[in-house]
């Protein structure tokens, strides 16, 4: 319980998260270092690491920790996030981490912490809002966080749900169709 | 953000996701958003086109028949049985059915008002029972060319383009899924719970200019197609005579089917129970049509 409210305190201040959670850590655990494809590098420890199917079966393989491990395809912005993500919800029981929970509970509720976090995709620096979220689905697709898929495609969905075709064809770069196309469309 | 005129051209540049991914955002959008997605793009358009997203909105909705996919999946033999409906058309028959029941509007009689009591009879063949409240509500008047609509897709309202969710619906279903496969949500007449000697096509083409899709003998039929609210009602004087005009609009205004909303001469119904007599025409004499002073003088001339 006390690791789980410094959890909590972590992730209000975000930045340092990684760090401070390696401290309050009373004996050595089995760390995890992470280099992302843009030479940022990430400490985390094993049970956060195994959110993700994929470092779950890699560690399963090599029976240890390898060496530093470069994560290809995923960008140190989102590796944070994904990191901030996998410490709170690691040891969330209530938050199902695979697909078969995730699937019969369709009309499940966006959490509250959840809402939060996704919120804090949003605000960063004024970049466009949905390239951050895409990125995210992306990376978390790449590291297969179920759960993290789940928040991330719904989050997706809600943004473009009530958007007019336009707008939706603006945000996702898709060309707009020509007038026979768009015909066949219409149909 | 577009106030910025200073903003480079490509304001958002996503990176490209993999399929399942768009599969999971599809996922999670209901049946309006997923038809808007359906018009982004060509590839968004196949993508909001998966079956797999249409099996899981019957699911959710409970859509009818879906088990009758799966089983004729099973027994699928090539070309000698006909091919079942795609989950796509289950759903938009089971969404043209859920439109319909929110939109009729049961026609209320009252037993103090001896006019509407008359009307009563009319459509029961009998006095109902008396219960303890003095107002009733009618059931719709049920009809054998709904029946048969429902089962060839909406044809009538997509026709009369006056419906908000099933012209362009329906349009493109059409397109997809009849051309596809001959008829594939064809009744046939022998499998209709209804006497077809009641339902007389011809009558309505000829005054409506409605294209009625005819049936075709022989195929196959998916009974869960069909629109239930119009099923359940039995009535004992329906396999009497044809089809009037007025039967038709009573059905419209009774059951929310859009059968007569196309007829010319179809106003809503609070109009048509407070109009003066002959606003049918006389012409329709023939048909039995009588004056329209109240409830009971549109139901005169109804021949069930």
């Amino acid at each position: 319980m006390f690791h789980r409210a410094n959890l909590r305190n972590n992730s209000k201040n975000g930045r340092s998260q990684v760090g401070q959670n390696r401290n309050s850590k009373k004996k050595p655990v089995a760390k995890l270092t992470l280099i992302t494809e843009d030479n940022e590098s990430f400490t985390v420890c094993k049970k956060v690491a195994e959110m993700s199917m994929f470092f779950k079966n890699m560690l399963q393989d090599t029976e240890g920790i390898p060496a530093p491990f470069i994560v290809p395809n995923v960008s140190g912005y989102d590796l944070k996030k994904i990191i901030e993500y996998c410490s709170y919800h690691c040891l969330d029981t209530d938050c199902p981490n695979d697909n078969d929970s995730l699937r019969s509970r369709r009309d499940r509720k966006i959490g509250h912490w959840d809402e939060t976090f996704v919120r804090n995709i949003i605000n960063k620096d004024g970049d466009p809002v949905i390239d951050n979220l895409v990125g995210l689905t992306k990376a978390a697709y790449f590291l297969d966080i179920p759960g993290l898929i789940w928040l991330m495609t719904k989050s997706i969905a809600n943004t473009i749900d009530p958007k007019p075709i336009a707008e939706i064809r603006e945000i996702f770069n898709v060309p707009v169709p020509s007038e026979r196309e768009e015909e066949i469309l219409q149909r | 953000m577009s106030v910025q005129p200073t903003a480079s051209p490509p304001l958002h540049n996503p990176p490209p996701l993999p399929f399942e991914v768009w599969m999971e955002i599809f996922g999670h959008l209901d049946f309006p958003s997923l038809v808007r997605a359906a018009k982004v793009g060509r590839t968004w358009s196949v993508w909001a086109g998966e079956e797999s997203l249409w099996k899981n909105l019957c699911r959710q909705h409970g859509a009818e028949g879906v088990e009758t996919i799966a089983a004729a999946g099973e027994h699928a033999d090539g070309e000698s049985t006909p091919r079942p409906p795609t989950y796509k058309a289950l759903f938009a028959a089971h969404h043209i059915r859920e439109c319909e029941r929110r939109r009729s509007k049961p026609l209320w009689a009252s037993y103090d008002d001896p006019a509407s009591l008359r009307s009563l009879m009319m459509l029961n063949g009998q006095a109902p029972p008396r219960f303890g409240a003095s107002i009733i509500c009618l059931p719709p008047v049920p009809c054998a060319q709904c029946e048969q609509e429902r089962g060839v897709g909406g044809a009538v309202s997509a026709a009369a383009g006056s419906s908000a969710h099933g012209g362009w619906f329906w349009g493109e279903q059409r397109g997809a899924g009849t051309s596809a496969h001959t008829s594939p949500v064809a009744l046939s007449a022998a499998d209709s719970m209804l006497p077809t000697s009641s339902l007389s096509p011809a009558t309505l083409d000829s005054f409506s200019g409605i294209p009625l899709l005819r049936q075709s003998p022989g195929t196959a039929s998916f009974n869960f197609l069909r629109a239930s609210t119009h099923a359940a009602v039995h009535h004992p004087r329906r396999s009497v005579g044809g089809f009037s005009r007025a039967s038709v609009i009573l059905h419209t205004l009774t059951s929310g089917c859009e059968l007569g909303v196309g007829l010319k001469d179809f106003v809503p119904r609070v109009q048509i129970i407070r109009a003066p007599s002959g606003i049918l025409g006389d012409r329709e004499r023939g048909d039995g049509v009588a004056g329209l002073e109240g409830l009971a003088g549109l139901l005169e001339g109804v021949r069930f």
